[in-house]
């Protein structure tokens, strides 16, 4: 008789995701799936609110990248308002909407290498789960992880002095932005005391890089072989071919490196995108509509943006991405481990995007917001740290939203998930007397590799996932509290 | 080194979940320009917070919890219990020795070993739990929520402080 395995939930995966193997009498793995199961209704819940609580309602959805649906709503609302697609901006607000992009970023792709990735690689897909953590990174390799304490805190510094606050954050409206940047509240973080300042930022983000390349010559089979399939790949890049995490164009490559879309205007995504919908999950299975489902779907992330752009507009990262490109002879990179590598240069080109910013004196112009003549309906997509994220409204003549369709990042990523957790279950479950728990983690680090975010990506409705346990004395649970 | 940080976490946009936030806004209208004392609030905890709470003697962390069926909150043989009353609970936290972590967030526990292994010091941490009844996408709490919250300040406000200045005498 065939046996069933499941892993739920998928730990170190915001959300509920569960995770089914199902292995054949002949020991053969016959199917996988990575499913979610939460409902879905963020969507309608903001119908019938005005357009600009848009930025703000939109934070709700998520506690893990707020600043991101923040500010791909404001994109949005910009259209709806006048102001132009991401470029009719004043060069003060666009300039602090960078910032705070930036800043997003580099928390969260710091956070994950540090936190999420490198217990993986420092202690091995079958190391001890005991330590295969955060604290266990700390109790082995402290300086790595103070370090990555310290560039989330400074990257969660930018967010706070740009979007106002921690919570429900303002900064960005509908046309701009609420607030510029005095030169003192810029000080501390452009030549503060070591170690929170922007130079010490890229010196670590560089340092973090080594260790990473370092990393991947010692075991090379493992970063490269571990979980690789071909795929498309897309991203916006600046209509120079530029990475862009804020703004540009829409850009797509096949797995050869074949522009399969390119120069689009995200306010046409739909003419190009669609969205496919299975019964065993509440998550959708986006795809380019001329390549249909089974071609095309496509990955979204660091690893798909090294692929879809030209260069990087920052001199070490560029430098970095040259070494990168050079690895598979300028071909798209197809590598799941190596979206870590890609992750740690856009943490790098992030870093040197602070340091530039922070210095420029428009963020301290007082021409904060313009507009035009509102439109019906706004599109607005933005590079979030796990990839491409589309928010869509329309609004009525009263200004109250009539319509909203958001695509997220962990989304556009959906079929390459599942696509990692077959793979992976096949290469090491199969023929297997016994599922232990390194070969349930190997198909963890292959999810991972993509940061999911489930919970934004199924809009949860109802409980959030928080638990904990009260321990008597002797180390025993004898309480134990789930939300 | 500060003496107090109370630490509310939670996302107020998703009704009973802003217990924690909204119990640190009363510490702050209650103790405001106290020497010592600070608030915190955010959506959940993480790493970097390992840092924050290093330079503190004691941290009250304030979160939202689900209510506990059996009516109980805490067993009377938690010996870490400091005090229980209708819809909430506070108590001393340790330490974590394993950790549970989901992609971007941590326990206050963990928080905890974190601030241990890293700076070599872990202040005097506390946890209080509020129970709520509806997590939905709305800004308005349930009056279920906003009574378990009177229930939990008024225990902290006065005997909770109380109980809470003679366990930091025995750390």
């Amino acid at each position: 008789m065939g046996r069933k395995i499941t892993i739920e939930p998928v730990t170190r995966v915001e959300g509920h995701g569960k995770v089914t193997i199902k292995i054949d009498d002949e020991g053969k793995v016959s199917q996988t799936r990575l499913h979610i199961v939460e409902f879905r209704g963020f969507e309608r819940f903001v119908q019938g609110r005005p357009y600009w609580e848009a930025p703000v309602l939109v934070q709700r959805l998520c506690g893990i990248c707020p600043v991101s649906h923040h500010l791909a709503a404001a994109k949005a609302m910009d259209v709806i308002v006048g102001a132009g697609t991401g470029e009719g901006l004043t060069p003060t607000g666009e300039k602090m909407r960078r910032l705070m992009h930036y800043g997003q970023v580099f928390q969260s792709h710091s956070l994950h290498f540090f936190h999420l990735a490198s217990p993986d690689l420092l202690f091995g897909v079958d190391g001890d789960p005991k330590i295969r953590n955060v604290i266990g990174v700390a109790m082995e390799h402290k300086e790595l992880a103070v370090q990555g304490v310290m560039m989330r805190k400074f990257g969660q510094e930018i967010i706070r002095i740009t979007a106002g606050k921690k919570i429900h954050g303002t900064g960005a409206i509908p046309g701009g932005i609420n607030k510029n940047l005095t030169k003192e509240e810029i000080s501390p973080w452009l030549e503060g005391e070591d170690p929170l300042n922007a130079d010490k930022m890229v010196e670590w983000a560089q340092g973090a890089l080594d260790f990473f390349k370092d990393y991947q010559k010692k075991n090379k089979d493992f970063i490269d072989n571990f979980s690789a399939f071909p795929s498309n790949h897309l991203s916006l890049v600046r209509k120079d071919g530029a990475l862009d995490l804020y703004h540009g164009v829409l850009r797509a490559v096949d797995s050869q490196g074949k522009r399969i879309l390119d120069d689009v205007d995200y306010q046409d995504y739909l003419k190009y995108i669609r969205e496919e919908v299975k019964t065993w999950s509440y998550m959708k299975f986006p795809y380019l509509k001329d390549l249909g489902t089974e071609k095309g779907w496509y990955r979204v992330g660091p690893l798909a943006r090294l692929n879809t752009v030209d260069y990087i507009p920052t001199p070490l990262a560029q430098k970095e991405f040259e070494i990168y490109k050079a690895y598979t002879k300028g071909k798209p990179n197809n590598m799941c481990l190596h979206t870590h590598w890609a992750r740690l240069i856009e943490t790098l080109h992030s870093a040197e995007m602070i340091r530039t910013l922070l210095k420029d004196p428009d963020l301290q112009g007082d021409d904060l917001v313009t507009s035009g003549t509102h439109e019906k309906e706004g599109v607005g997509l933005i590079e979030a740290p796990r990839g491409t994220l589309f928010h869509h409204y329309a609004v009525d003549d009263g200004d109250l939203i009539t319509m909203a369709n958001l695509i997220v990042s962990t989304t556009n990523n959906n079929v390459p998930m599942n696509s990692a957790v077959n793979i992976i279950a096949r290469s090491y479950m199969e023929n297997q007397k016994e599922i232990t728990e390194p070969m349930m983690n190997a198909v963890e680090v292959g999810i991972r590799a993509y940061d999911p975010c489930l919970s934004c990506a199924t809009h949860a409705l109802g409980k959030m996932p928080m638990d904990f346990e009260i321990l008597d004395s002797q180390g025993q649970v004898i309480q134990r509290v789930q939300k | 080194m500060e003496e107090l940080l109370v630490y509310g976490y939670g996302n107020p946009g998703c009704q009973d979940d802003a217990a924690g936030v909204l119990f640190t806004e009363k510490c702050e209208q209650a103790f405001r320009g106290m020497p010592g004392f600070c608030t915190e609030i955010n959506y959940q905890l993480n790493v970097e917070d390992a840092y924050l709470i290093s330079g503190f003697r004691s941290v009250v962390f304030a979160d939202a919890a689900l209510p506990d069926p059996s009516g109980t909150a805490l067993p009377g043989s938690c010996i870490e219990a400091i005090g229980d009353g209708p819809g909430f609970f506070f108590y001393r936290i340790h330490p974590a020795v394993q950790i549970a972590f989901s992609t971007h967030a941590m326990n206050p526990q963990s928080i905890l070993g974190l601030c241990e292994e890293l700076y070599h010091y872990a202040p005097a941490c506390f946890m209080m739990h509020i129970e709520g009844e509806s997590w939905d996408f709305d800004e308005e709490p349930t009056g279920t929520v906003l009574q378990n919250l009177g229930n939990a300040w008024d225990f902290f406000n006065s005997e909770g402080v109380t109980l809470f200045r003679e366990q930091q005498t025995h750390i």
